[in-house]
């Protein structure tokens, strides 16, 4: 290999796939680098259907759509989005249980003690009620209410951010507007041969159905669960972690919406998986993630269906996937992103979190030339970190749970999970400590949130709790509530917010 | 009602670090604290402590400017380490320049270092520019600066103080200890004896290093954190012993990446993957890959990096969206404020 042909530089990326992943990565790359005279080209067929990955976020999008210059009042009117404080958890400790994973604190900590130490020495007591009563967003959630968060951290207001819940369909489209406006070029058509360079094995070329060539010095899979670059073509292979999240089937369907516009995802944990729904303006997204094991497609369907709210919109879609991600996230000159490059079930809302991770992460390492295995390597160990981190956290879910009303409950609850989360399941039994990290998505408060919700209760507590007063400890205790109450209720209509801020869809 | 009792022992600072900590994040009902002043404090020069200073005395309830006077302090912005060609490099706590669109300042700096001759990069740090300045701001001029800053105090004063700020709290101390005390539910031993921190069965020891300035406060100060944000019944924490002891070792591998730095003769041939991969990374795009658990900062990082010869061979594409004129202009404009502020702060 010449010494020029070893260093050519990166100045066309052409992205393969358009929905969620393919338009977001169009979009990060011409705002952040289009100014910088990179040429991107994106390539999608109408004829193939999108995933339409993801319908609920983690507050993180928020902070992608502000680097990039989406404008919030714009983006929520053409996504149909609705504003979400939190995820409602049904049914996953014990048939029955309700809890709210929230986008923020739980009280405040007292001394150095966390409040959830404080919380659990008196938990059962009159009026104490659940941990979730002492979290902002959680009491604003139950009512309906959103309010964006203050800036002062004096403030219980502040306690909390925010993320969305949008039509994934109409997300894509806004994204491409995005991406067009700064640069991108859209190309229609289905790729059918993918030139390779011989001797280095990257990509160099695309042939498209219509007999197009399209060049390019890095590639960007968006392909889906299909990988047509980093799997079909280049084979990087993948780690199945259907051992401990065997889930593997998703069945989708639209409903009309009923009732309030609620602020929040609900989860519901069913007899092999569990179902999800999700308010929008227009309707009620809704679906049913389960294990092929355990339940047939029929019955998951019928369970979906039997559970809606309203009347269904469409026929429903049948999903497969196997949770995992490809053991190369970038290989040679060809990066996965989005559901060609690993699938973990939505339960927490973490797809486009992981596509704005390698969103980022690319835009940080991005190459000046081919001469790249460091950049490479260093974004497969951040991504890594991030799915593997995202991968315990979910198993958690699964496994701290007191139901043994079906095979599926019976095999979760007693599987061995991989020992980064059984220790952190240790310490956390023991007296109420949660081991911390720096570089994950879900911080101590997640943690706390699912535990705590799904019963796994410390048998002991902080041993500096005994040192404050009972009496003082639960004057303060209702005093947090009543505060945390009134100010969720000074919030506004959750419907009502939308439409004074000119954030709802117009009618078609 | 039973007592646990922990001893603590070490120099009169190593104990005093520990013990006011634990007196005010720890003592309480039922619980005994005794600091054991075992060894002199023999070490030279004043005792640097890192920026977390001020929260950790703020979490204490004794801050920083009761100190500062009578331990006769002195601001410090950067600490100075030695390198292994016998020279010294000064790491400082704040970033250099500023980052701009999400972009470090030091990227746009490469940038434009390939268009026209710059000055040196630790020109732009407003931390190295007051560190090395005449006379050091006011501690209420500084706060109001953009800079990280720890103090530097007298080491008996500052020993001196933290012990009788830990007796008014309720521990009891005292000199020397003998086998009957060292019986106590823990012993945590400061004194940098052990050759790694580590908590098991009734011994904690905290192992502090002191080669680079502010590391031993480091050490000692986030050892009695982590300790009393682990708490729990001393005859029934082996889960919160092996938290401790995982996250004071992780800390440790990362001071290590540090110190390997400083003194390998040749950075690039590091066998610590995880500053092989600092180094490496660095060298090609010029970004710094972090750890869970870091002690030194990015700053620091490229500091020591930058100080050992390892350059990155290109700037992050994001810087260049600036055009290069605006470029120019604004590093002429930077360094114009980092020395007018610095004059300023001189003439106050």
């Amino acid at each position: 290999m010449g010494a020029n042909e070893g260093k050519q530089a990166i100045n066309r990326v052409v992205v393969v796939g358009g929905g969620t992943a393919g338009w977001m990565t169009a979009a990060g790359l011409a705002s952040m680098l289009g100014p910088t005279g990179l040429e991107i080209t994106l390539i999608e067929s109408e004829a193939i259907g999108v995933v339409g990955v993801g319908e609920a976020t983690l507050p993180h999008i928020k902070n992608f759509n502000d680097t990039i210059g989406v404008n919030e009042a714009e983006f929520m009117a053409a996504t149909s989005a609705t504003f979400k404080l939190g995820i409602e958890f049904v049914n996953w400790g014990r048939k029955g249980d309700s809890y709210i994973h929230p986008f923020g604190e739980f009280g405040l900590p007292n001394a150095g003690v966390a409040f959830h130490q404080y919380w659990r020495k008196f938990a059962g007591q009159p009026g104490v009620g659940a941990l979730d009563e002492y979290s902002l967003p959680v009491i604003a959630s139950r009512l309906g209410k959103f309010q964006p968060p203050d800036d002062d951290p004096r403030s219980v207001m502040s306690t909390y951010r925010y993320a969305y819940q949008f039509d994934a369909l109409q997300y894509a489209p806004f994204m491409r507007s995005h991406a067009e406006a700064r640069g991108v070029t859209r190309m229609e058509g289905k790729v059918v041969d993918v030139a390779l360079e011989p001797e280095s094995g990257r990509v160099t070329a695309l042939t498209m159905d219509d007999g197009r060539v399209i060049e390019g010095d890095l590639f960007v899979d968006c392909t889906g669960f299909f990988g047509l670059l980093i799997e079909k073509t280049l084979s990087a292979g993948y780690d199945d972690w259907s051992e401990w999240l065997p889930a593997d089937r998703a069945v989708a369907v639209p409903c009309e919406s009923a009732g309030p516009l609620l602020p929040y995802t609900r989860a519901t944990a069913r007899e092999a998986g569990w179902s999800w729904r999700i308010p929008l303006q227009h309707r009620t997204g809704n679906g049913h993630v389960y294990s092929s094991q355990f339940l047939s497609d029929d019955a998951a369907c019928d369970t979906l269906l039997g559970g809606l709210e309203g009347e269904r919109l469409a026929d429903p879609r049948f999903l497969r996937f196997v949770t995992g991600k490809r053991r190369k996230l970038w290989s040679r000159n060809v990066v996965a992103i989005g559901l060609s490059g690993g699938f973990l079930e939505p339960l927490e809302s973490t797809s486009i979190y992981l596509i704005q991770e390698g969103i980022t992460k690319l835009l940080e390492l991005f190459p000046a030339d081919q001469h790249c295995d460091v950049e490479v390597a260093e974004y497969n160990r951040w991504m890594d970190l991030q799915f593997e981190r995202v991968r315990d956290f979910l198993i958690m879910h699964y496994h701290a749970t007191e139901r043994d009303d079906s095979d599926f409950w019976n095999h979760m609850r007693t599987m061995t999970v991989p020992d980064s989360l059984a220790e952190r399941l240790e310490l956390f039994t023991a007296h109420g400590h949660v081991s911390a990290y720096d570089h994950g998505l879900f911080l101590v408060p997640s943690w706390v949130a699912v535990l705590i919700g799904q019963r796994v209760l410390p048998s002991s507590v902080d041993a500096r709790v005994s040192g404050q007063a009972d009496a003082e400890v639960l004057r303060h205790l209702a005093g947090l509530k009543g505060h945390m109450e009134k100010a969720a209720g000074s919030m506004e209509d959750h419907a009502a917010y939308l439409a004074r801020n000119n954030m709802m869809r117009a009618a078609a | 009602m039973s007592v646990e009792r922990i001893l603590v022992y070490g120099s009169p600072v190593q104990v005093g670090i520990v013990g006011a900590y634990l007196s005010s994040r720890w003592l309480g009902p039922g619980r005994a604290l005794e600091l054991a002043t075992t060894v002199e404090d023999n070490a030279a020069g004043p005792f640097v402590t890192r920026p977390s200073v001020h929260r950790f005395h703020g979490e204490m309830g004794l801050p920083i400017d009761q100190l500062f006077a009578p331990c006769r302090g002195s601001p410090v912005l950067a600490a100075a380490a030695q390198t292994a060609d016998g020279g010294s490099v000064q790491l400082p706590f704040s970033a250099f320049g500023v980052q701009r669109g999400g972009v470090e300042f030091h990227q746009y700096w490469l940038r434009a270092s390939r268009l026209s001759e710059q000055a040196d990069l630790t020109d732009f740090s407003l931390s190295l520019a007051l560190q090395n300045a005449a006379h050091k701001p006011p501690l209420a001029q500084l706060a109001q600066l953009p800079v990280e800053f720890g103090i530097a105090f007298d080491r008996a004063a500052y020993g001196n103080a933290l012990l009788s700020f830990a007796k008014a709290g309720g521990a009891s101390v005292v000199e020397g200890v003998n086998e009957q005390e060292r019986d106590a539910d823990l012993a945590i031993q400061c004194s940098p004896d052990a050759s790694a921190p580590k908590w098991q069965g009734q011994e904690l020891s905290i192992a502090p290093e002191s080669d680079i300035p502010g590391l031993e406060w480091h050490h000692l100060s986030s050892a009695a954190r982590r300790f009393a944000n682990l708490a729990a019944p001393l005859s029934d924490c082996a889960p919160e012993q092996a938290e401790w002891t995982r996250l004071a070792v992780a800390e440790n591998e990362r001071v290590a990446d540090m110190r390997e730095l400083l003194s390998i003769d040749d950075p690039l041939k590091s066998s610590r993957p995880a500053l092989q991969r600092k180094v490496e990374v660095f060298a090609a795009c010029g970004r710094i890959p972090t750890e869970d658990y870091e002690v030194f900062t990015p700053p620091e990082w490229l500091a020591a990096l930058w100080a050992r010869g390892v350059s990155p061979r290109r700037s992050d594409r994001m810087a260049e969206r600036l055009p290069d004129a605006q470029l120019l202009d604004w590093l002429d404009q930077l360094r114009g404020q980092i020395a007018s502020l610095t004059r300023q702060v001189q003439a106050a």
